[in-house]
């Protein structure tokens, strides 16, 4: 079992059922590199990854970091110190 | 009215969607802009899927009042509710109300008096993605706003049939759209009590002479004419007057600006030494007859034409400079059905010379302000209302 799907697990599964991907959604390609699925499983939790994508040319690392903080501390986002760094590590070098 | 005519033939929406427009304003028009389509809706730019974000192209903000089915869609959360309008119920209480209510929409519909107002509804980051420099967040450009006929009752009248104690101070706003995750804050507004009791604050269950569209509210959202469109809470599910400044996340953390950065209503109860909620819409104006590097065949006759607007004190000039600012004329105006409306303006562009036109325009309102040269930076790209210009040539 690779790291996302253990993510997802770890979730009460009422979020995971909750998760309705909207129509077109799955159209979204974000960059193949280590990290991307991690990132697709744990932020399209709550949002399209095509949040990625439109934030790109405006975020630099110390904005994705300052994103990634403001999902987990503000937003609530079930997600630990270890992944909210393999994420941030993806969306800095590949956006 | 404002008559308009196509100069150039060709969609703007196109030229969006392909890439090929080019604009004095930033990058964001540059991107690729797919034009898709919710389910009762034309298609729109796609900004993001899920929560659903889609702007409404430049060609569908030519009509004065702007079609509920091209009217732009904005949401912060993801669980978006299709409520059956004949079990909804709006619910009306709080710390500062003298009893509690509840109202199904025939009770809104048939027991208080109805009104129609003709008001724009823009979005705070409306033009954010033409900021310089970027601000994160929704990349708009021109379309997170549209005019729109909003009918319904007077806020004002329901919170009088609760009765509104003495001490209320604000009044607090909840939709029934939510979040996947418990953790995330749920989209609850305030609004200070005079705003709340303001006769143009309306509870609207129609758009243009339809229901609400469910992308846009159904069954009843909040309309606060001359306010941001955070304020105007979609599929309003409960309304409470309180004492207290209410503390949520969209009100403490978001939607806020620099204070004393920007003109407009002070929201007092919610204001600290650094940063006050965003308020009052700003004057501004668009073109919709042209955009940015568009060819205008000689000797043809050609019209600039579009919209100013404010927060409401009404337009009172609008002006176009071929000089690079040194000069201004008055534009002609038409006429807006409120103060609250967008106003029409146009010109006639002299085609009798090959070569480039400088085109700036600028809107003042009926309360003197006019629109700035610079930006005034802010974190969030809120109020981007800076004079438009464009290049058009003539060949």
């Amino acid at each position: 079992m690779n790291a996302p799907l253990r993510c997802l697990q770890a979730l009460p599964a009422m979020f995971v059922a909750g998760l309705a991907i909207a129509a077109g959604e799955e159209s979204i390609q974000l960059k193949d590199a280590p990290g991307r699925d991690l990132v697709v499983a744990r932020c399209s939790v709550c949002h399209s990854v095509d949040y990625v994508q439109m934030n790109a040319p405006v975020l630099d690392r110390a904005g994705w970091q300052k994103s990634v903080r403001k999902m987990i501390d503000q937003f609530g986002a079930p997600i630990g110190e270890e992944d909210a760094q393999r994420i941030l590590e993806y969306l800095a070098t590949h956006y | 009215m404002v008559t308009r005519r196509r100069v150039v033939a060709g969609s703007i929406g196109g030229l969006l969607l392909s890439g090929l427009a080019p604009n004095a304003f930033g990058a964001a028009e540059a991107a690729s802009e797919p034009l898709l389509a919710l389910p009762g809706k034309r298609p729109l730019i796609k900004r993001t899927f899920r929560p659903p974000n889609y702007e409404t192209p430049l060609a569908d903000l030519r009509p004065q009042i702007t079609a509920n089915d091209s009217f732009f869609v904005r949401y912060h959360l993801a669980s978006i509710p299709e409520i059956d309008p004949g079990t909804w119920r709006l619910r009306i209480g709080g710390a500062s109300a003298k009893r509690t209510l509840e109202l199904s929409l025939d009770d809104l519909k048939s027991g208080f008096e109805r009104v129609r107002l003709a008001a724009i509804n823009q979005c705070s980051g409306n033009r954010r993605g033409l900021f310089t420099p970027r601000a994160g967040g929704v990349q708009w450009t021109y379309g997170a706003m549209g005019n729109a006929l909003w009918g319904g009752v007077r806020l004002r009248d329901v919170l009088n049939r609760a009765g509104v104690n003495a001490d209320a101070l604000e009044v607090v706003l909840d939709g029934a759209d939510g979040a996947a995750l418990p953790g995330t804050p749920d989209f609850v507004k305030s609004l200070p009590v005079d705003r709340a009791l303001d006769e143009h604050t309306l509870i609207a269950f129609e758009m243009n002479g339809e229901p609400l569209p469910r992308w846009n509210g159904a069954p009843a959202r909040l309309v606060v004419p001359g306010w941001t469109a955070t304020y105007w809470v979609k599929h309003l599910a409960s309304i409470k007057v309180e004492p207290k400044a209410f503390d949520g996340f969209w009100m403490k953390s978001a939607y806020r600006i620099p204070t004393g950065a920007f003109p407009g209503a002070r929201f007092a109860s919610q204001e600290n030494a650094q940063t006050t909620p965003i308020t009052e819409i700003l004057i501004n104006s668009l073109v919709t007859s042209h955009v940015s590097g568009e060819r205008l065949e000689r000797r043809q006759r050609a019209e600039l034409a579009g919209w100013a607007w404010d927060g409401g004190s009404g337009i009172s000039a609008v002006e176009i400079s071929l000089d690079e600012g040194r000069s201004w004329r008055p534009a002609t105006l038409g006429e807006a059905p409120s103060s609250y409306s967008w106003r029409g303006f146009r010109m006639a562009l002299d085609t009798s010379k090959p070569g480039p036109l400088q085109i700036a325009v600028r809107a003042t309102g009926g309360n003197g302000a006019r629109q700035p040269e610079k930006l005034t930076p802010n974190p969030s790209g809120y109020h981007h209302n800076i004079i438009q210009t464009l290049t058009l040539e003539v060949a």
